[in-house]
């Protein structure tokens, strides 16, 4: 008996360890997931000429490329939140929303459009076809590009710190050093969120995943 | 409670009691929370699952969308996390393994929500929120574990990923310690807080254990109580079950609940059938009303329940029960149950009604024995009065000397017969409880002195001394039945003198006790004769019973006379008893109450002189007694009629009334047939015209105790037969001095032979004779007897100031010598005592002292005469007359009062002179005094009580023995004791009148008087000398009278 206590008592050690570094394996999936930053793109370093979006005038213009659907951007909606709070009336926002070319309202207007919406001193501009996403040369969702009143870009990057993650973030604080005048400041950062426009090629194993 | 009685056993039986249930209670807060973690778990999973679907459902690309990997991750690592615990939690709940591996979980699934949820701030609230649910667990180490899950992912987020956790790759320490403290700081109060919580657990653990001790312990107790009660229920129904008396329970309204087994075959039913009110039909149809009434009445008023009744079975069988009930209360006092017996009594019944049967056959049977007696009574006692009065009426003819002698001879075998008839008739009496007691006014007195005048011949025929001595503190005036009082002493005194050869007999009665209205009277017969031994003492009172065998034969005797005495004496409320020793005498005693007169002696009217001329019915229905009376009646020279019945003498009286020549008296007989002597009387007293007839009741011995019903009834006297002619004469002569008895008026005191006899030593004059010496004393009390005088004797002057305080006597003889008190000192006291009464007592002084001055020291003391000693009769009567009249009034003061001069001032006239003394001169001729030892004689002959004999037996008794103490005293030289004795012989040998030897005796007083004893050896002699010529004279002359005795 005092044998077989003894050898449950080891299986069961042995499963309680297993189980724990299976646990741990997955949170290491999950985390390796969340800290997968997205594609940066090439944003122009002056104001694109081509673009509908209206250029700064006195203050700095903050513009974020979004995708309606995607559930990482809602953390980068809510480091916005907290930005154009601490920066009020110092930086004009504005957040594009892509949309597919033929897609009504109830595809777009989500309810990170409503909530961007609400946010004070911010635009939503409406990105039919990802047509401004393109200008901007921005790929994926929850980028943000900083420009001064001159139309130079001052950061590109995202504000999270891992996909769908809120809080202190590197990307935020380089924004607000920035309005504030600072200049030796982090001026990319990683951006972490759903890509904006559809894939050039889809990978053969995660072919029978995507959906349109 | 053996674990109560040891402290020490019982404290760590508490305390390892307080471990198991710490253990248990801890063990069991694991296993729910494990459970609560299981499902907090599972309710994780299932919102991580809705939380991933919810908030990133999909990731996009463009247009292109797919299910976002929070949905794999919380579908699979969520399930990954929370699986291992929940299996844990089932299948090995409360082992610390699954709880800190819950806490794990836990902690980890707090991360992978966060996770999920984007880390919001909102969502580290579950951190907190965990390790406060793992308190829960109450179990510290638990929270360290979780603490460590959380410390282990910040160090290697700080470590790999830094801004995963502060949101930059370089945190600051300080945000390290901020995030530190926060969970130290929730940690220390959730650990606090488990150990408090461990605290409270192990003391309510502790006091669980010791109520359960406690309880533990009061269950053994009601197990123990339990387990008694359970014996006791069990023995009272092995008892109830073999008791042979029936046993029932009711509740308060009488409903039955229980009966036993003896009751069940008492009445037939079974338990099942007498319940309830089954009961009822127990009982028998005829007592049943009765029964349910009394039974409802005892439920209604809360009563106990007791009768006797009948049971019937249903076969039939009738059982007599006696029942009794008992009530059991509440606290409060209510009855909530009654419990009772039935006992079985059929047999007690019928041997009651076989006894009641038996007894009124007896009782029948006694009635029959009495009619039977009353009837023998009269029938025997009727010839036998005839014969008795025939034979009065023959000796009153002139008979031959011879022919005296055979009707004296009838008479007395006549009076014999009567007595034997008598005491059988009375033992019948008694045996069958008819006997009653007379209750009528009489004089102790006088009963006594008739008792030992009875009997006073057939003492001197043996030549025994008989006297009484009735002690001055006995009332005269006394209450009760005198006849049967007479009847013992008579039978005692008549048994003292049969079985006495020599010696005395004398006759005492004194004051015993005095309750309220009543005396108690101790009698006492002493005797000198054979005695009685021990043995059969106890049976001398029986009836049929003699000292032995031969007594009968020697003595005669129906031996049924001492058990008449006993019965008589315990109907007077008495005891009865014997002093005795063999050969040296006895004494016969008993006590009687007998109650006070309240009024005093009342005086019976004064009989008339002559009965000549007065008309006479003499009503009986025998034929002899009717000419008895007649005849008697005749001799009279009254004027007789009789009559055989009532109604012929009513008829008589009813025409001689209206004639009007109604008789002045009537004789009736008590027993007649028809009309009886009471109702006659009745109807005489009820017509007016004959009502003056004065009506005299005459009925048996044995039937005497109407005579209070003969007041009643009208009569002014009771007779018993045989009544003696001079009997009847002074009853007629009284009742014909009185009044007339009427309703009206009180009645007047019963005229009876006892009343008569009283009236008549009443009539007597009473003389106190005060002096030390018995010898002196007999001789004085005979010369007062010669001259018919009453006397009575006092033993010292204190006695005689006691004796007067409450007798009046006519006059005193006072021996001046005497101890305690002398003759002048109790002469002054009453003289004192006389000076406020306003009656001077005469007072005679009687002594031995013949010297000059003796008078004028007696007159002195208040003395009104002397004499000396010896005392002759004739100076004794002469002196009497001096200072008494005939009636008994004192002479001189009546005088001396009637002048109105103080009482003790009186003084007589004359003295009698001294007389000088004449002792030596004629003691040389004759030891004896020829005229002191005549008159003794001559006494004696008229007493006719063998006085001389006695007088002289006990001189002769008396003299050796003063000798000896005056022998004794003389070696001793004790002149005191010289002197009394000297004085106590000189007083008898007076009184026999040898002078010389008195003389002699004188001298040795007055040589002890003087204190010197020198010279008293020859006086000594010479008293000798004399005894010797005195005994001589004195055998002389009873061989003398004896010769005599055998002439005549």
């Amino acid at each position: 008996m005092i044998l077989a206590g003894s050898w449950r008592s080891r299986i069961l050690a042995a499963t309680a360890c297993l189980w724990l570094a299976s646990v741990c394996g997955g949170m290491g999936v999950l985390l390796q997931y969340a800290s997968t930053a997205g594609d940066p793109g090439e944003p122009p370093p002056v104001w694109p000429a081509d673009t509908t979006i209206p250029p700064p005038n006195r203050r700095p213009v903050l513009i974020m490329m979004a995708h309606p659907r995607c559930p990482c951007t809602r953390a980068s909606l809510e480091e916005l939140s907290r930005l154009m709070t601490g920066l009020q009336g110092r930086l004009d926002a504005r957040v594009v929303f892509f949309a597919p070319a033929d897609a009504g309202e109830e595809w777009w207007k989500s309810d990170l459009w409503e909530g961007a919406a609400a946010i004070p001193g911010v635009e939503v501009i409406l990105d039919r076809d990802g047509a401004e996403s393109q200008r901007f040369r921005t790929e994926t969702s929850g980028h943000v590009l900083l420009y001064d009143t001159h139309g130079r870009l001052l950061f590109s990057g995202g504000i999270t710190v891992a996909r769908g993650h809120a809080g202190d973030n590197t990307g935020r604080g380089a924004i607000e050093e920035l309005i504030d005048g600072e200049t030796a400041v982090p001026r990319r950062t990683p951006v972490f969120g759903c890509a904006l426009h559809n894939p050039a090629t889809i990978a053969a194993d995660t072919e029978g995943a995507w959906k349109r | 409670m053996e674990a109560l009685a040891q402290p020490g056993v019982s404290d760590r039986r508490v305390r390892e009691r307080t471990d198991d249930l710490f253990r248990e209670h801890r063990d069991k807060i694991f296993r729910r929370t494990d459970r609560l973690f299981a499902g907090l778990l599972g309710a994780e999973w299932l919102g991580a699952i809705a939380v991933a679907l919810l908030v990133s459902p999909r990731t996009w690309a463009g247009t292109y969308s797919q299910v976002h990997i929070h949905v794999w991750a919380a579908l699979a690592l969520g399930g990954l996390i929370g699986s291992f615990p929940i299996v844990l939690a089932v299948i090995r709940p409360g082992e610390i393994i699954t709880r800190h591996t819950i806490a794990v979980a836990q902690m980890l699934f707090s991360a992978f929500l966060i996770h999920l949820t984007g880390g919001r701030i909102e969502t580290h609230f579950i951190v907190f929120g965990s390790l406060a649910f793992l308190a829960f667990y109450r179990d510290w180490p638990v929270l360290i574990s979780a603490t460590v899950v959380v410390a282990v992912d910040h160090l290697l987020r700080g470590m790999f990923w830094p801004q995963s956790v502060y949101g930059v790759l370089a945190a600051s320490v300080w945000r390290t310690v901020e995030h530190a403290w926060w969970v130290v700081f929730t940690d220390v109060f959730l650990v606090a807080a488990c150990l408090q919580g461990i605290e409270e657990m192990r003391r309510i653990a502790g006091r669980r254990a010791e109520l359960e001790a406690t309880n533990a312990a009061v269950e053994e107790q009601v197990l123990t109580r339990t387990a008694d009660l359970a014996r006791s229920e069990e023995r009272f129904r092995k008892l109830s079950e073999s008791s042979p008396v029936g046993i029932f329970q009711t509740d308060a309204g009488g409903q039955c609940l229980y009966t036993n087994a003896r009751w069940q075959a008492l009445t037939g039913l079974t338990l099942e059938e007498s319940l309830g009110m089954g009961w009822r039909r127990a009982i028998h149809p005829d007592d049943r009303d009765r029964i349910f009434e009394k039974l409802s009445d005892c439920v209604r008023q809360g009563l106990e329940f007791e009768d006797e009744y009948r049971y019937r079975t249903p076969r039939g069988n009738v059982h007599w029960v006696h029942t009794r009930t008992a009530m059991v209360r509440d606290a409060g006092g209510g009855v909530t149950e009654r419990v009772g017996t039935v006992e079985d009594i059929t047999h007690r019944r019928e041997t009651e009604e076989a006894l009641r049967g038996a007894k009124e056959a007896a009782e029948a049977a006694a009635r029959t024995k009495s009619e039977f007696l009353a009837n023998m009574s009269h029938e025997i006692r009727t010839p036998m009065n005839g014969v008795i009065g025939m034979t009065g009426l023959l000796l009153e003819t002139d008979l031959s000397r011879e022919q005296r002698q055979f009707v004296d001879m009838l008479r007395a075998s006549g009076e014999a017969l009567l007595t034997l008839i008598n005491d059988i008739l009375d033992f019948s009496k008694i045996e069958a409880g008819k006997l009653e007691l007379e209750t009528i006014d009489f004089d102790v007195h006088t009963v006594v002195e008739e008792v030992v005048s009875l009997l006073a011949e057939k003492a001197h025929g043996k030549k025994l001394e008989l006297a009484c001595l009735v002690h001055h503190d006995v009332p005269a005036a006394l209450r009760g039945d005198p006849g049967r009082l007479r009847q013992i002493l008579l039978n005692l005194v008549g048994n003292a003198i049969k079985f006495t050869e020599t010696g005395e007999v004398v006759v005492r009665a004194r004051l015993d006790e005095a309750p309220d209205g009543a005396v108690v009277v101790r009698f006492e017969v002493t005797d000198t004769g054979i005695g009685i031994g021990p043995e059969v003492r106890d049976r001398l009172f029986r009836p049929f019973t003699q000292a032995d065998g031969s007594t009968g034969r020697k003595f005669g005797g129906t031996g049924l006379g001492l058990a008449i005495s006993r019965q008589l004496v315990e109907l007077m409320s008495g005891r009865i008893g014997l002093d005795s020793q063999p050969g040296r005498g006895s004494t016969f005693w008993f006590t009687a109450r007998l109650e006070i007169q309240p009024e005093g002696l009342r005086p019976l009217p004064k009989p008339r002189e002559s009965l000549q001329g007065l008309r006479i019915l003499v009503v009986d229905d025998n034929l002899t007694n009717r000419a008895i009376l007649t005849e008697q009646t005749r001799s009279w020279k009254m004027e007789v009629q009789d009559a055989a019945d009532g109604k012929r003498a009513l008829e008589l009286l009813r025409s001689s009334a209206a004639r009007g020549r109604r008789y002045d008296l009537a004789i009736v007989d008590m027993q007649m047939p028809g009309m009886d002597g009471l109702e006659l009387g009745r109807t005489i007293r009820r017509d007016p015209p004959l009502a003056a007839t004065r009506l005299i009741m005459l009925t048996s011995i044995g039937l005497r105790g109407h005579s209070a019903e003969s007041v009643k009834a009208g009569f002014s006297g009771y007779l018993t037969k045989p009544v003696g002619q001079s009997q009847l004469f002074d009853c007629l002569a009284t009742v014909m001095g009185g009044e007339v008895c009427t309703a009206a008026s009180a009645p007047p005191p019963l005229v009876t032979r006892h009343t008569i006899k009283e009236a008549k030593s009443r009539s007597r004059v009473r003389i106190l004779v005060a002096d030390d010496n018995e010898t002196n004393q007999m001789v004085a009390v005979q010369m007062l007897r010669r001259l018919d005088c009453h006397a009575e004797v006092a033993a010292n002057g204190q006695e005689v100031v006691e004796a007067l305080k409450k007798i009046p006597f006519d006059a005193v003889l006072m021996d001046c010598q005497m101890p305690v008190m002398d003759g002048y000192e109790a002469t002054r006291a009453i003289r004192e005592s006389e000076a406020t009464a306003g009656r001077r007592v005469p007072i005679i002084a009687m002594t031995a002292n013949a010297m000059r001055g003796d008078r004028e020291k007696c007159l002195e003391a208040g003395m009104d005469d002397y004499l000396t000693k010896p005392v002759k009769v004739q100076e004794l009567d002469q002196a009497l007359k001096r200072w008494i009249k005939k009636d008994g009034t004192p002479i001189a003061a009546r005088r001396k009062i009637a002048k109105g001069t103080r009482a003790h001032v009186g003084r007589p006239p004359r003295v009698k002179e001294i007389t000088a003394p004449r002792a030596p001169r004629r003691a040389q001729d004759h030891p004896l005094d020829p005229e002191i030892f005549g008159q003794l004689r001559e006494a004696d002959r008229a007493g006719g009580n063998g006085f001389l004999a006695g007088l002289i037996d006990k001189f002769m008794r008396e003299v050796p023995v003063r000798l000896a103490s005056l022998r004794d005293a003389a070696a001793a030289a004790d002149s005191d004791t010289l002197l009394k004795s000297a004085h106590a012989l000189k007083g008898s040998t007076g009184a026999l009148g040898a002078l010389a030897m008195a003389a002699a005796c004188r001298e040795v007083e007055e040589l002890g008087r003087s204190g010197s004893v020198i010279g008293v050896e020859p006086l000594l002699t010479r008293i000798e000398e004399e005894f010797s010529r005195v005994r001589r004279a004195l055998d002389a002359e009873s061989e003398g009278k004896a010769r005599r005795r055998k002439a005549g």
